[in-house]
């Protein structure tokens, strides 16, 4: 009979990990020159997406905290400086970045500041904007990256070289789908094990997205 | 007798300094034990400024809490315990000793009280609270986000 129980949870306990390793995708390293390939199908995919409107998961663990911040919200990017970045759940706040100025608006409250003002907004802007658009895989100077192929998607990760960079993230993994070669998911890995994993679907590209959407009073 | 009810009424008067200038609790909301409390977050230091998702929560005896930025990144953790705080993963642009102690020092305040040494705390009804570090010129100011 305990041999049967054994048995028994063994099958569960296996049936259970089926699903997660189905839909787990295998990522191999790209075959020789193919490198090269992905980076100019990114960079053409960039150059053509002038705006770029989707629906965004993102997902922060934090170990501190022993917790799992799951948020979603919208996402409106314009070339080339133009970003709004709105939380629709658990909370309602939003983020807009026009060139030098960026608004944080929440229900009670509503701040504006210069981009200029904090080292860290600079840096993190600018990471975010390139994870955006692929524009960090030209950046070779602050990053080593590597690159895989799975089924109907490549992915790129990108280890910082740069010492201050490396304090912030241990690796950025971005997933682009060779569909329309543009980011589906970036994960962003701090040097003490916590990640940051955002999902963005529903993308529409080049709609024309009007001033009004990233002003800033 | 007449000089007893007057040392009694001198160290009653201490004591009732004492309490106004040493709060016994610091000025966020404890809650129930691991409940998690977000606020928006903005640290002014002269012309910089830091802003983000600053998450806090009380369990067992001590505090911890984290400031992410609006992506999610980092700036640093903290551990408050017996009104010392331990400050952890903390972004290069904030990872210097003078930035750390002083940082430390009124995260410490802020989550268990403690001597105000040239700070002011500012508590609306709707949760914001403001701590201001007259000294540093730091103002930290916190707005507790609603669903």
């Amino acid at each position: 009979m305990n041999n049967v129980h054994v048995k028994l949870c063994l099958l569960f306990a296996l049936a259970s990990l089926l699903p997660a390793g189905a839909g787990a995708q295998a990522f191999l390293p790209v075959a020789d020159g193919e490198e090269r390939v992905v980076r100019e199908r990114i960079a053409e995919a960039s150059r053509e997406m002038v705006s770029l409107t989707c629906d965004f998961k993102q997902t922060k663990e934090l170990s501190i905290l022993d917790e799992k911040m799951l948020s979603v919200g919208r996402l409106y990017y314009r070339q080339a400086n133009r970003l709004r970045w709105e939380y629709l759940s658990p909370y309602r706040y939003t983020f807009i970045l026009n060139d030098k100025k960026i608004l944080m608006e929440a229900e009670t409250s509503r701040n504006v500041i210069d981009v200029q003002s904090s080292n860290l907004f600079q840096e993190i802007v600018r990471i975010m904007m390139s994870s955006i658009n692929g524009d960090g895989l030209a950046d070779i100077r602050s990053f080593t990256a590597a690159y895989y192929r799975g089924e109907g998607a490549w992915r790129v990760t990108l280890v910082p070289v740069r010492r201050e960079i490396k304090k912030i993230f241990s690796l950025i993994e971005l997933t682009f789908n060779t569909n329309d070669y543009t980011v589906d998911s970036v994960r962003m890995e701090e040097p003490n094990g916590d990640a940051t994993f955002i999902e963005l679907s529903a993308k529409q590209f080049n709609t024309g997205l009007a001033d009004e959407v990233f002003t800033i009073d | 007798m007449r000089y007893l009810l007057l040392i009694s009424l001198y160290l009653s008067g201490v004591s009732c300094v004492c309490t106004r200038e040493v709060p016994v609790t610091g000025a966020l909301p404890v809650g129930d034990s691991g409940h998690l409390f977000r606020y928006q977050a903005r640290i002014t230091a002269g012309r910089s400024v830091i802003t983000g998702l600053f998450v806090v929560k009380h369990a067992r005896g001590e505090w911890r809490g984290s400031l992410i930025n609006e992506f999610g990144i980092k700036a640093f953790d903290f551990i408050v315990v017996e009104r010392r705080c331990r400050l952890l993963n903390t972004t290069p642009f904030l990872d210097k000793w003078y930035i750390r102690r002083t940082l430390g020092s009124d995260l410490a305040f802020l989550c268990a009280g403690g001597k105000p040494k040239g700070r002011r705390v500012e508590r609306s009804a709707g949760g914001t609270v403001i701590l201001t570090h007259e000294k540093r010129h730091i103002e930290y100011l916190l707005q507790p986000m609603t669903r």
